[in-house]
């Protein structure tokens, strides 16, 4: 599993890389958390549950990205853990997102992320293994 | 010119057009605005990016960027597009998710020499001002309050005590779009938005005081209320998490709605709805319920520096007047000419600026003749600028102008050459002192990663879509 930052002059791409569909959302969420706060140890002691469907599987991880956005800044948390299922027909994603309270001396001096792109969005399935691109808007 | 990328035609000194069939679907030409020195910075991103705009139902004469053209998604950054109400469409891939991010600019009587104990101030401004990632308002706001900071916007908080009347006459379209509908935006937004107001965000924002150092048009500058040598503080920034959820939320509307309509798009991040659907329409109610929440927003942090301008010099509200406040990010109903008649358009401006010429509907009185002010920000070490709106820019480009100077260097890139420690130092000895949550934030948004702001106003006063009005040199920064 690996997560690449591509060049983009103004924002923030991403290439991530995983075995399965289910890992490579799990990856996806883990940049978008890398990018958010400056650190992501510590024990988990909070979880979310995560269930959506979309009409496809770059929606859904449009969907899904954006959820995790939401549930971070809305609730004040910082995850730092995802177990999750992606299932590709109907493309949807179960499982629960684990972390902990935002605390600024551990976790202040990330990028904020205002949103998640649809722009070069894309899902590939390779060699045996999944790879996604994605831009997040800073 | 050599740097230029293949299948642009020049058509003008500073003017190129990308032709019908740059890509597939261009229903009218590319148009923007450059010089041969800022030509080598131009990606070819943008400019795919810049045609994938002309390919949308509707759109007017053509899809325009301004010389701060850069890669962005869905419109480029600089990117305008004016579509008729009947057959066109609205996109939030043209306004973006930081809805109404913009700039404001407020005067002061202070000269530079008067500005006593410059670092406590940049101190107590990063204390009383609540930036960064993770950042919480002091407020404690209701429900009934947030909502009417999405119908009202910046009149919300000075019925609150925020601010004068007189800040109204200052803002683009009085800080308030009659168009928002709170109902249209998300429990989700809702939630996203309560917390924040008041809070400067990161990423590029930021609150600067700066020195007027030199006036070009001192008419314009008595009008405006700037005067050289005095103190002056700029604010830039958005609706927060409000803004980018209602954002969020109506992408994925709208991208059901684009099927539903049958509309092919090139990049699906250019999402849109008829103008005049019931997607449409709510995204409309909902995008100007966040732009005014960023009016708003913008207002709270002017009575917070009021305040501490108060405590620290013993100046009134009224010592430190609004000069303007102006959106970059945003999507209006605006009257223009287009083919010689008289239409209403709906111009979405994505990282570009409204900039009414002499005479314009609107204005205030004491502008009218003038133009609208517009600010056009630096980065932390190099200047901003004040110009005011044209006739041309009304003729041209559906009355906008620049937004800024626009990137030139990945993010990456910038921490990977730069050390945030080297770029705080050395502004410190230009004078500038720069407040920020740590060094990699100040790398990031560091001056060499931006296109030189100088050029880039040049290029607008010469084409005439801007004209200069003063320069200001900043001497202290706070950045989220």
């Amino acid at each position: 599993m690996s997560i690449e930052e591509l060049e983009h002059t103004a924002d923030l791409r991403f290439r991530v890389r995983a075995p399965t569909l289910s890992a490579l959302f799990a990856e996806a969420a883990r940049a978008l958390m890398q990018t958010l706060y400056a650190d992501l140890q510590g024990p988990v002691t909070e979880s979310r549950s995560i269930e959506l469907e979309s009409e496809d599987r770059e929606s859904l991880l449009y969907d899904f990205l954006s959820e995790v956005l939401f549930l971070s800044e809305a609730e004040n948390l910082v995850f730092s853990a995802a177990e999750l299922t992606v299932t590709p027909s109907p493309p949807s994603v179960t499982g629960r997102l684990g972390g902990r309270p935002f605390d600024p001396a551990v976790h202040a001096g990330g990028t904020e992320v205002k949103g998640i792109s649809y722009s070069d969005l894309a899902i590939r399935e390779a060699g045996g293994e999944f790879c996604l691109e994605v831009l997040f808007d800073v | 010119m050599s740097e230029m990328k293949d299948g642009v035609v020049r058509t003008g000194p500073f003017e190129w057009e990308l032709p019908v069939g740059y890509v597939p679907g261009m229903r009218v030409p590319g148009r923007f605005f450059l010089s041969e020195a800022l030509a080598g910075t131009l990606e070819e991103g943008a400019l795919r990016q810049l045609a994938n705009v002309a390919t949308l139902p509707g759109i007017r004469c053509c899809s325009l960027a301004m010389p701060d053209i850069h890669w962005g998604y869905g419109f480029p950054i600089g990117g305008v597009g004016a579509f008729d109400l009947t057959e066109g469409v609205v996109s939030p891939g043209g306004v973006g998710f930081d809805i109404n991010c913009g700039v404001r600019l407020l005067s002061t009587p202070l000269r530079e020499a008067e500005l006593r104990g410059k670092a406590e101030v940049i101190e107590d401004l990063y204390r009383a001002v609540p930036t960064g990632v993770g950042a919480r308002s002091p407020q404690r706001l209701g429900k009934a309050d947030l909502k009417s900071m999405l119908e009202d916007g910046a009149s919300w908080a000075v019925e609150a005590g925020l601010g004068v009347e007189r800040d109204l006459d200052r803002c683009e379209g009085n800080g308030r779009m009659n168009e928002a509908d709170s109902s249209k935006v998300s429990d989700k937004a809702l939630q996203r938005g309560l917390p924040q107001s008041g809070t400067l965000g990161a990423g590029n924002h930021f609150l600067e005081l700066q020195v007027v150092d030199e006036v070009y048009d001192p008419a314009a500058a008595a009008a405006f209320g700037v005067e050289e040598g005095h103190v002056a503080v700029m604010i830039h920034c958005g609706s927060r998490g409000l803004g980018h959820q209602v954002c969020t939320d109506y992408i994925q509307v709208l991208e059901a709605a684009t099927r539903r309509y049958g509309i092919a798009l090139p990049d699906r991040q250019l999402a849109c709805a008829p103008i005049d659907s019931p997607e449409g329409r709510a995204y409309v109610g909902a995008m100007a319920a966040a732009a005014n929440y960023a009016w708003a927003n913008r207002q709270v942090i002017t009575h917070q520096v009021r305040q501490l301008f108060g405590q620290r010099f013993g100046l009134s509200e009224g010592d430190l007047p609004l000069v303007y406040d102006v959106a970059h990010n945003i999507a209006k109903f605006e009257e223009h000419e287009v083919a010689g008649r008289r239409e209403q358009v709906c111009v979405h401006r994505k990282g570009a600026t409204r900039a009414f010429g002499p005479g314009a509907p609107g204005l205030p009185a004491d502008l009218v003749g003038h133009g609208q002010p517009v600010i056009i920000p630096g980065s932390m070490g190099t200047p901003s600028f004040l110009l005011r709106g044209t006739e041309e820019a009304m003729c041209r480009t559906f009355g906008s102008t620049c937004h800024g100077a626009g990137r030139v260097m990945s993010r990456s890139g910038a921490k990977k050459q730069l050390a945030g420690r080297d770029v705080r130092e050395a502004l410190r000895r230009d004078g500038i002192i720069v407040r920020a949550p740590n060094d990699a934030s100040i790398a990031e948004e560091a001056p060499s990663v931006y296109k030189s702001s100088t050029e880039v106003v040049r290029v607008v006063h010469e084409v005439g879509l801007g004209r200069l009005v003063a320069r200001l040199r900043p001497i202290g920064v706070i950045k989220g």
